[in-house]
């Protein structure tokens, strides 16, 4: 479990030629999450959320304001990412795409743990094959297996299923909360997708086109969910309701 | 509707004749028609050797102990200038791709590196070290090298970015991601590249040795020119092809086939 702090968070790319206006891709971003919470920034395409999740990572740096990750040992907090589409080697095995993530212990320590996760997902059985030879909902659970496996403090989720058939998408969002329950791991999670945030959310935040928070919701329904309950499409149609007030443009007067 | 047992699809019935039309039949129909017209030429003009006089200048010649000796000559220059161009080509390609000063100081030395001819070369290093193990070695290394320094270059820019910030967003360590996902990534380039490069490289360590040198495949066959022998030029000449085929078959063709292995379906691949 992690503990993310986010203060005043902004980024703003700068022009790529001349007359260019820079992008401002987030603005003001503040909020914090702690513990065993299940956080989703949910929002338009570009308003920022991929970006956000870049920054915690640290694969990007903040323009101004500070983000903060603390973990549960002294040290850089562990943080496992999984991206839309699901990164892995094609050349390597789907076992040498989990050892590949992995830091200290042997090569068979870094097997064996692989191996745990792989099989944590139902793929125990597919790590000498190739990502290549893998449907594209099982290389997004070696994706959520990897990410697993480096026993994250915090384990970042960039739009998982977005590019799924809609079954597979929704297996694996049971998927993804069974594993979640289990592991109790901290998870900040980005879609576009209102009825998953509802889903799979102890929280959401929801972010404007304009890269700010609009509204920072608790989502107090017990796990593990499924789409067809009806209080999820409750949930769903009132922030669809708060997205259509958010996105009406102000009249002043 | 229902599908009757008649509607599935039926696989195409073999004929008698298929044989015929398959890919080895191809290969080995063309190594036979090359064959015969090289038969056929032979008969009709003189200057043309046969197959068969080219075999038997062959027989003589490993009676008279030359083809052992000189191809073990051509090899050992090949094979020190080649291991030369794959050092220096790979580091070379990495630096100008990591380093734009050493891009922009490299490239147009590079440029002339290729558009400058291994026959010049050839001269220039007669002139300067005469009948020695230097020449050959010294032009393979200056013909081949760009070859493989564009690929590597071209391979290593080539390098999946989301891959890397994957990467970067696990904290791979730098050695790792190079061994895991730069070198593989860029086999396509470097393979491809160092395939041009001893192609280049072994041309130029025989034309060295045809121009200056008194040992070597190159040489063996500039001494029967001179003789105006035309099946001693002819069959060293094929020992330069069949040595240069061996190798790219033997060596080259797995190589290959075991950086692909992971494309689904490659094994059957033919390169």
């Amino acid at each position: 479990m992690a503990r993310l702090i986010a203060r005043d968070v902004r980024k703003v790319f700068p022009p790529t030629r001349s007359g260019q206006e820079p992008v401002h891709a987030l603005r003001n971003i503040s909020f914090e999450a702690e513990g065993h919470t299940f956080v989703t920034l949910v929002g338009p395409s570009g308003c920022g959320k991929s970006t956000f999740l870049n920054m915690v990572s640290g694969i990007d740096q903040p323009s101004a304001g500070s983000l903060q990750v603390l973990g549960r040992a002294e040290g850089p907090a562990r943080i496992g990412y999984v991206f839309q589409d699901p990164r892995l080697l094609p050349w390597k095995t789907v076992l040498e795409n989990m050892v590949y993530v992995q830091d200290g212990g042997s090569s068979e320590d870094k097997a064996a743990k692989g191996k745990e996760f792989l099989d944590l997902v139902g793929l125990g059985t597919s790590g000498s094959m190739y990502p290549g030879q893998l449907s594209g909902g099982m290389q997004q659970r070696v994706g959520i297996a990897r990410a697993l496996s480096i026993g994250p403090d915090l384990l970042l989720m960039d739009e998982p299923f977005s590019h799924l058939d809609a079954i597979t998408a929704r297996d694996l969002r049971v998927e993804l909360q069974r594993l979640w329950l289990d592991t109790g791991a901290t998870v900040l999670f980005v879609t576009h997708d209102v009825m998953e945030a509802v889903l799979l959310s102890s929280r959401v935040i929801m972010i404007s086109s304009q890269g700010i928070v609009f509204r920072d919701l608790t989502i107090d329904l017990p796990f593990p969910r499924k789409q067809t309950e009806k209080e999820v499409a409750i949930l769903q149609a009132d922030i669809l309701q708060l997205f259509e007030e958010m996105e009406r443009p102000t009249v002043i007067a | 509707m229902t599908l009757v047992a008649d509607d599935v699809i039926q696989a195409p019935p073999r004929h008698w004749y298929g044989w015929l039309v398959s890919d080895r039949v191809a290969r080995y129909t063309a190594r036979v028609v090359a064959l015969l017209i090289w038969q056929w030429a032979g008969t009709a003009f003189e200057e043309i050797p046969t197959p068969r006089g080219t075999f038997e200048f062959l027989v003589d010649e490993w009676h008279r102990g030359e083809i052992i000796s000189n191809i073990s000559i051509s090899l050992v220059r090949a094979v020190i200038g080649l291991a030369l161009v794959l050092v220096l080509g790979l580091a070379i390609g990495l630096a100008m791709a990591k380093w734009w000063r050493v891009r922009y100081t490299l490239t147009d030395l590079i440029l002339v590196g290729i558009t400058l001819p291994a026959f010049i070369w050839a001269l220039l290093v007669v002139m300067w070290w005469g009948f020695s193990n230097i020449g050959p070695i010294v032009v393979c290394v200056v013909s081949a090298t760009p070859q493989l320094v564009v690929n590597t270059f071209q391979g290593a820019n080539a390098t999946p970015g989301p891959l890397v910030a994957m990467s970067g967003a696990y904290h791979v360590p730098t050695d790792r991601q190079f061994r895991w996902l730069v070198i593989p990534s860029m086999m396509e380039y470097i393979v491809a590249g160092y395939r041009s490069a001893i192609l280049a490289g072994w041309g130029a360590v025989l034309l060295v040795e045809w121009f200056g040198n008194d040992k070597g495949v190159g040489f063996r066959a500039h001494y029967w020119y001179d003789a105006g022998n035309f099946e001693g030029v002819m069959g060293w000449g094929l020992i330069m092809m069949v040595i240069i085929l061996l190798f790219d078959r033997v060596v080259m063709e797995r190589v290959v086939r075991h950086y692909r292995r992971w494309r689904v379906g490659s094994a059957g691949w033919s390169v």
